[in-house]
């Protein structure tokens, strides 16, 4: 304590004579109170701020951002089909469990859709919901390389494929995370020459026996069931836990009497945290399964596709159909921050006419990098890039892969 | 923990020395407050900008009254307007433009301190546990606990909020209070309720105002709706509050072997609120208002407390003035509210452990993770975190206060030097690890281990982070104490240096010790060759005690 006074002492020292002053730290403060009391205003907002507040307030960035009432959507379309957007109107109804949406949508490529999606929560105590939609759209460039996973990157033509479509799904959800339900619906379908200069019309291209309902469309009634388990920890952007769904859709034919089958699709993810979530391997599997019974054919604009944004990420869109598939995919994902993230991932699957050829040992396979930007309740979109034998592709998309 | 012993020692020792460096003047400090203007609310360069009007309450030559504890009464306030601040304005202004304005401005060291180096009382602040200790019971007290909404009594909810996670209600109890109950993530009970509470009780120790903040437990037939009531949705749409609509909010809430469900009661504060107060500037509508906010100590200091508190969304938004009127004079009082998003909690879910340790936006941290794979791994990241009801993620393992961020910058934390980290080091070690657990007591945890753990771990992170300012406070104050001494022995009067300030360390200064050093070179070049500080405790042959104190603190 001695050191202490010591140090206390040379510090008044140092400061040299302690004078009297005239005024007091008191009088020093109210006097710079009362300079200020002469020359008080009203706070002005800084620039920056009413900038920001202008464009928050303004009709053009409602309309691009709200998503209630009358808004501006982008996306959500086909991979393919280029940059597209639309007008989109949302109304919440019923206390917020009633949800209606209204969206039209337009690609560069010419490709449109426009519908009506309903989804009534909160029924039962939040023990069940309903989803309905009507949906059209026209997709005027489908891309079809050929059946099977034999087909040749050159062998690309393109046809129309136009859909008119209605759906309801209602689910019970008896505990969390598991899901049951019910799927129906009708589909309207016409297939027609594509519009692309640059390719051949499938129609020109591919015989009836290659691509079965090429040369005539029927129309579909669709039921079936579907049972769902997630238990990711935010499905958006999970760093753990998993989904795995089950779905069962019978496709029966209205029109030609050949063309009703059954699918069942089977889709199993998992994320396998590690360092605190701030890295994970994100696991994906997915087959689609189909069966027709006393000769009847899928057609092939209702078989299942590899190739695109959320699959085979290295080679084109719908590069492969067959009546069924396989995929497996796997990622390994890094946070850069707290909104980027970085993968990268391997894709591999298969596309198959018979059960029987099922197998993980022939696949197609590519691989790639990605960076995802995300927000707080997922990824608001993403950039991919994917290599195959075939080339490179890349993908700007606003959601993740899996 | 830091025994008083140990803190009151350091203490003298280092204030001695501060005060005797800090009694000098800072011409240059006021010759550049003197060529701005008064900031108003708006914000221009924050460091160096202090307002024409600005009071340096420890500058100049001792007075009459000094050390200054109390600062006058306030002066009436009139016409004042309510103030909103947005976020992504506040965001981008303290992200992108604030650091590029303050690495171009002189620095000056905060205005609003007495001779001691204590920030007297004032409608900001208010010397509490520091230096008048508190009874444990005060502690728990904290702004208030003799109004907690009526337990027995229906709460009438006259507004409510939902961001589409987790509501919010405005009620009114019997007794005609008001409080806005908020409830915790479904998922995660008791996160951010006790979070709340504990941190209002601790900011309230430290010398802050603060709202009574209360853990409190209510059955459903308790809320009553009146038909007038309105509920906003998250994108800000009004709707009529129905009791349908409050049952769905409660849904999923988890509720106790009662049937209650837990929430956290914050009671209206007094007066009228005006929004919330910029971190820069001053009010220009608020005649009291005389110190920029930025050069404010407790202010600055105060990032000593979140960093030690996780609590990463301090920020202008979190703040609030309320005009009230005592004894027929209206003034504005300055509030600092909502710790939802402190210790382990985020508000909505536990806190991303990211959060404490970069900013959201960190380009070179983002760089170097995005260029290593992933297999850049800081400490935050290898940290194991209990899972343990309540607690989130807060841990004391990774707790780093020299380099704690909170989620995006704020200005008074970047200009924090080294006297306010000594002041703000003093403040967490008054307490004691029986008063951080009556703290911890308040919010509330249902699980025993929880109590335990948040304890331990702000006990550590109190450890750290008076640490951390004491060996930022040492740094300084060696400089300040060897110029003392200089200037009374062997200080040379030469022009030079006669024209130079003493407490010129408090002028420009960098974040960095490299980058610090060439000024204290300069200075040594101008007018003498400085002894480094082992020297000086050589020549001074300091006792043991007091190098065994030194070396524990540095």
């Amino acid at each position: 304590m001695q050191w202490n006074k010591l140090g206390l002492a040379i510090a008044v020292l140092s400061t040299g004579p302690v004078w009297a002053q005239d005024s007091t730290r008191t009088d020093e403060i109210e006097s710079a109170r009362a300079k200020k009391e002469q020359k008080l205003s009203s706070p002005r907002d800084p620039g920056l701020e009413r900038a920001i507040g202008g464009i928050q307030g303004s009709w053009a960035y409602r309309f691009l951002t709200s998503t209630d009432g009358l808004g501006l959507g982008f996306g959500e379309m086909i991979p393919g089909a280029g940059f597209s957007t639309g007008p989109r109107y949302s109304k919440t109804l019923l206390d917020g469990r009633l949800r209606l949406t209204g969206y039209l949508r337009s690609s560069t490529k010419r490709y449109y859709t426009g519908g009506i999606q309903g989804s009534l929560t909160h029924l039962w105590n939040g023990h069940a919901a309903l989803d309905f939609s009507a949906d059209h759209f026209d997709y005027p460039q489908m891309p079809y390389y050929g059946p099977g996973s034999e087909s040749r990157k050159t062998g690309r033509s393109d046809y129309r494929l136009e859909k008119t479509e209605t759906q309801i799904h209602p689910a019970l959800r008896p505990v969390k995370g598991l899901t049951l339900g019910l799927l129906g619906g009708f589909q309207a379908i016409n297939v027609g020459p594509g519009t692309a200069s640059e390719y051949i019309s499938s129609d020109h291209q591919y015989t009836p026996a290659q691509a079965p309902g090429i040369e005539q469309q029927t129309d579909y009634l669709t039921g079936g069931g579907f049972v769902q388990f997630d238990w990711r920890d935010r499905p958006g952007d999970p760093t753990e836990g998993g989904k795995y769904r089950a779905e069962y859709t019978k496709f029966s034919d209205l029109d030609a009497g050949r063309y009703s089958f059954y699918q069942l699709n089977l889709d199993a993810s998992e994320y396998i945290p590690f360092f605190n979530g701030k890295r994970v391997i994100a696991l994906h599997g997915r087959t689609s399964l189909s069966d027709t019974r006393n000769s009847q054919q899928i057609p092939f604009y209702m078989q299942p596709t590899l190739g695109g944004a959320d699959d085979l990420r290295g080679y084109r869109p719908f590069r492969f159909y067959d009546d069924n598939s396989v995929l497996v995919q796997a990622e390994y994902r890094w946070e850069a921050s707290g909104v980027v993230e970085l993968a990268l991932f391997a894709d591999g699957g298969n596309v198959f006419h018979d059960w029987s050829q099922w197998n993980l040992r022939h696949l197609e396979t590519d691989y790639g990098f990605g960076i995802r930007f995300k927000g707080d309740t997922g990824v608001h979109f993403r950039l991919d890039t994917g290599f195959s034998h075939e080339g490179f592709q890349i993908w700007f998309r606003v959601n993740n892969p899996f | 923990m830091v025994s008083r012993k140990q803190s009151v020692l350091t203490a003298s020792l280092l204030l001695g020395a501060a005060y005797a460096a800090g009694a000098g003047d800072n011409k240059a400090g006021d010759k550049k407050a003197s060529n701005k203007k008064d900031a108003g609310v708006s914000r221009p360069a924050s460091a160096g900008r202090a307002s024409s009007n600005a009071v340096v309450v420890s500058r100049g030559k001792f007075r009459s009254d000094d050390p200054l504890w109390v600062e006058p009464k306030p002066l009436a306030v009139r016409n004042v307007k309510t103030i909103e601040i947005g976020d992504l304005y506040d965001f981008v202004a303290q992200s992108f433009v604030t650091p590029r304005q303050l690495k171009h401005e002189k620095r000056t060291p905060a205005q609003n301190v007495n001779t001691v180096g204590e920030v007297p009382d004032s409608q900001w602040y208010a010397n509490r546990h520091g230096l008048h200790t508190m009874t444990l019971d005060e502690l728990r007290r904290g702004a208030g606990s003799a109004n907690p909404p009526d337990p027995d009594r229906p709460w009438k909810v006259i507004s409510a909020k939902s961001d589409g996670v987790m509501p919010g209600f405005h009620i009114e109890d019997s007794h005609g209070n008001r409080y806005l109950l908020k409830l915790d993530p479904a998922d995660y009970p008791e996160l951010s309720s006790a979070a709340d509470v504990i941190g209002s009780k601790i900011y309230y120790a430290l010398g802050y105002n603060t709202p009574e903040n209360y853990v409190v437990y209510f059955r459903r037939d308790q809320l009553t709706v009146s038909e007038e009531s309105l509920w906003r949705d998250r994108m800000g749409k009004e709707h009529m509050l129905s009791v349908k609509q409050i049952d769905e909010w409660l849904a999923d809430q988890p509720r106790d072997s009662k049937g209650r469900y837990r929430a956290m009661a914050s009671r209206w504060i007094d007066g009228k609120p005006i929004g919330p107060f910029n971190m820069d500037g001053t009010r220009s509508d608020d005649p009291n208002d005389v110190v920029p906010h930025e050069n404010r100590r407790e202010l600055r200091g105060m990032r000593v407390f979140a960093a030690w508190l996780n609590d990463t969304d301090a920020k202008s938004i979190n703040t609030l003035d309320s005009l009230v009127t005592k004894n027929g004079v209206p003034f504005i009082e300055h509030f600092r509210i909502d710790w939802g998003a402190s210790l382990g909690s985020d508000s909505l879910r536990p806190k991303d452990i990211r959060r404490g340790h970069d900013y959201i936006i960190s380009p070179k941290t983002n760089a170097l993770q995005a260029a290593s794979f992933g297999f850049y791994l800081p400490k935050w990241m290898r940290t194991h975190y209990p899972k343990i009801r309540g607690t989130g993620t807060f841990d004391y393992e990774s707790f780093d206060p020299v380099n704690w961020h909170s989620n995006y910058p704020v200005t008074p934390f970047m200009l924090m030097d080294e006297d306010d980290a000594f002041w703000a080091a003093k403040k967490v070690m008054a307490f004691s690890n029986d008063e951080l657990r009556a703290f911890v007591e308040t919010g509330g945890y249902t699980d025993t281990r929880a109590v335990d753990w948040v304890t331990t771990a702000s006990s550590s992170g109190a450890t750290r982070s008076a640490r951390s300012g004491l060996r930022r406070a040492w740094r300084s104050t060696t400089s300040a104490w060897k110029m003392a001494h200089s200037r009374s022995t062997i200080w040379p009067r030469s022009t030079t240096c006669a024209s130079r300030s003493p407490i010129a360390f408090n002028g420009p200064r960098s974040t960095t010790r490299a980058a610090r050093r060439p000024r204290l070179t300069g200075m040594t070049g101008t007018c003498r060759t400085w002894a480094r500080p082992a020297d000086i405790w050589q020549r001074r042959s300091a006792p043991p005690a007091v190098r065994r104190l030194l070396r524990w603190v540095t």
